[in-house]
């Protein structure tokens, strides 16, 4: 099967400002991908490159085609929200309906209809007209009506509510979600799609830091609160990030043998919220750095 | 074939966003309509607008002309009602390209669009073709029926009445001639100003904001910058050349009458110069130019 994303060596500069300093990625179909990093890491210049939105160095395919080069086919089959407040504020929703529908070979309007009955959203209202839980509710029943193998996500939820942003992911993963498609979403607030991830990247001034199938996670990081004499006994093992909370300390390893850990205290899989947060401190990633060159 | 639907669709995009397009035909002709039942009418020797009553010797002057000269004049009013309707196209069409690809990036719904499997090609497309095809076709035709419309009014207005009998509200064989002109006369003025379509579009595309100023201010800089420094206007001609050369080239310099035997073949005929002149093609070639300029320019334009 072919690959969906496959970048080698990607590079962008602003000017003086390197951007994207050399990533390579492999997203495989069927996976949901988390692309995670603070302001600034380089998230959206990375998805940008993806979507044939910016111009790259390096080796880029999407789908098998150059987005720099094969940008309107790669559209036919990859969907992306950038942001909730894109959809033109005078754009009526039928005629949003209209010109989807008109030029998108892959668009299914009834579909579409249908979900957007079950909102409150009106076909004679115009975007301005929508609160922006709607508008991005709006966005949503276009892109799901739309047979698109790759859905790419920039912040999708930035500034919407808590119940909008829960029945945001909750839709994707019911009526869009199965093994055909792969979708990649950038956020900073990980705590609210780690539980849907398949993958994590970690992005950080950018460089990959981090890029792992969920399911490995648990066995290749541990967070360790060693016992009260074992402190100094678990710090010679190397922990990549230790803080304290109530007075104990809290160390994460890479790639320890858990038995081992388990042995100087308690033990339990990090979050990815957890590992975020580590990784994204100057020691933490730095640790993270080495490791990935190794 | 995907390309043809596109651009249709992005069209009526077009018409849905800028509904000042569409809507600022239908004023002018509730304005012409409302003054031809209302105006007062100014009738001197040939002349005639609307204005204040006309006296009876003028009245009489003109039952006395012959029915050539009544239908010059029938002609001369309805052609300035299309004349009106298309220079204020003109104003709202200046305003429509210089915004046509700033306000999506101001509103950000280019990402949208960019979202979407059209090419920046089709986008620029379909707002050239709205321009220069959609628009002016619609004008003529609203301002057709507007002629119509204006029919009924002066036949109810002054059916029995001594102007009655002068003024002539509608004659078809004249009313078709002035259609058919302004069907050639407008491609022909459309296809000269074709670079300055290019530029406003370039303008759009690039600025960030005040595409107005930016569309005026470097020209009158060069002006200015040229009168200083080399105390010439080779510019300035240039400018005039490219706004109203098109009516020099077209030359209706010789001496000519209303009442000739064959009006729209003479008026056809120098309307034709423009397509045989060496400059339009050359406008269109520098069109062209820009418009590539803007497609590429589009391309990666988001990018803040």
């Amino acid at each position: 099967m072919t690959k969906i994303i496959e970048a080698r060596g990607l590079t962008k500069r602003y000017g003086d400002t390197q951007v994207l300093r050399g990533i390579d990625l492999n997203v495989e179909p069927g996976r949901i991908v988390g692309l995670i990093g603070p302001n600034g890491a380089g998230k959206t210049t990375a998805i940008k490159a993806i979507l044939g939105l910016t111009s790259f160095d390096g080796e880029l395919k999407v789908l098998g085609k150059d987005p720099r080069t094969e940008r309107n086919q790669l559209m036919e089959e990859v969907c992306f929200i950038a942001d909730v407040a894109v959809l033109p504020r005078w754009l009526k929703v039928s005629q949003a309906l209209d010109v989807v529908a008109g030029v998108h070979p892959r668009f299914d309007r009834r579909k579409a209809e249908e979900f957007l009955s079950k909102t409150d959203i009106r076909p004679d209202k115009r975007v301005r007209q929508l609160s922006k839980g709607m508008i991005t509710q709006l966005h949503l029943a276009l892109i799901l009506a739309i047979d698109a193998k790759l859905l790419v996500l920039d912040e999708p939820t930035l500034g919407l509510d808590l119940l909008f942003r829960r029945s945001f992911y909750d839709n994707l993963l019911n009526d869009y979600f199965d093994k055909e498609r792969t979708i990649l979403v950038t956020t900073h607030q990980v705590e609210e799609i780690e539980n849907i991830l398949t993958d994590v990247i970690f992005i950080q001034h950018g460089r990959i830091t981090l890029d792992a199938p969920m399911e490995g996670l648990g066995e290749r990081f541990v967070q360790l609160v060693p016992a009260a004499g074992n402190v100094d006994a678990a710090r010679a093992l190397k922990p990549f990030y230790e803080r304290e909370v109530f007075g104990r300390v809290a160390m994460l390893f890479d790639g320890r043998n858990p038995a081992e850990l388990a042995a100087l205290g308690e033990t339990r899989a990090p979050s990815v919220t957890d590992l975020f947060v580590a990784m994204m401190t100057p020691a933490g990633s730095a640790a993270a750095a080495r490791k990935e060159a190794a | 074939m995907k390309t043809g639907t596109n651009i249709l669709m992005l069209m009526r995009r077009e018409v849905w966003e800028n509904r000042s397009l569409w809507i600022a035909p239908l004023v002018i002709s509730g304005i012409i309509l409302v003054a031809a039942l209302l105006g007062g009418i100014h009738a001197s020797d040939g002349n005639f607008a609307f204005g204040t009553q006309p006296s009876d010797d003028d009245l009489q002057h003109l039952l006395a002309s012959s029915a050539d000269k009544h239908e010059a004049i029938y002609g001369m009013t309805i052609a300035t009602f299309t004349a009106m309707q298309l220079f204020t196209l003109a104003i709202v069409v200046f305003f429509y390209l210089l915004d046509s690809l700033l306000g999506e990036r101001k509103d950000r719904s280019i990402l949208f669009w960019k979202s979407l499997p059209i090419s920046d090609a089709e986008v620029v497309a379909s707002k050239v073709l709205t321009a220069v095809v959609a628009a002016p076709l619609y004008v003529l035709l609203v301002s057709a029926l507007t002629q119509v419309l204006f029919a009924l009014v002066w036949s109810l207005r002054f059916g029995g009445t001594t102007l009655g009998q002068i003024l002539m509200p509608w004659d078809a064989s004249v009313w078709l001639q002035v259609q058919v002109g302004f069907l050639v006369l407008v491609p022909a003025v459309v296809v000269w100003y074709l670079p300055l379509v290019g530029y406003l579009l370039l303008v759009s595309v690039w600025a960030r904001r005040n595409a107005f100023l930016w569309a005026v201010l470097p020209p009158v800089a060069i002006l200015m910058a040229e009168g200083l420094l080399l105390h010439s206007n080779s510019f300035a001609e240039f400018l005039g050349r490219r706004f109203g050369g098109v009516f020099k080239v077209m030359d209706f310099s010789e001496p000519r009458s209303l009442i000739v035997d064959d009006v729209l073949g003479m008026f056809v005929r120098h309307v034709g110069n423009v397509f045989m002149h060496p400059e339009t093609w050359l406008g269109v070639l520098a069109a062209a130019g820009l418009f590539i300029a803007v497609v590429r320019i589009r391309r990666y334009r988001d990018e803040n």
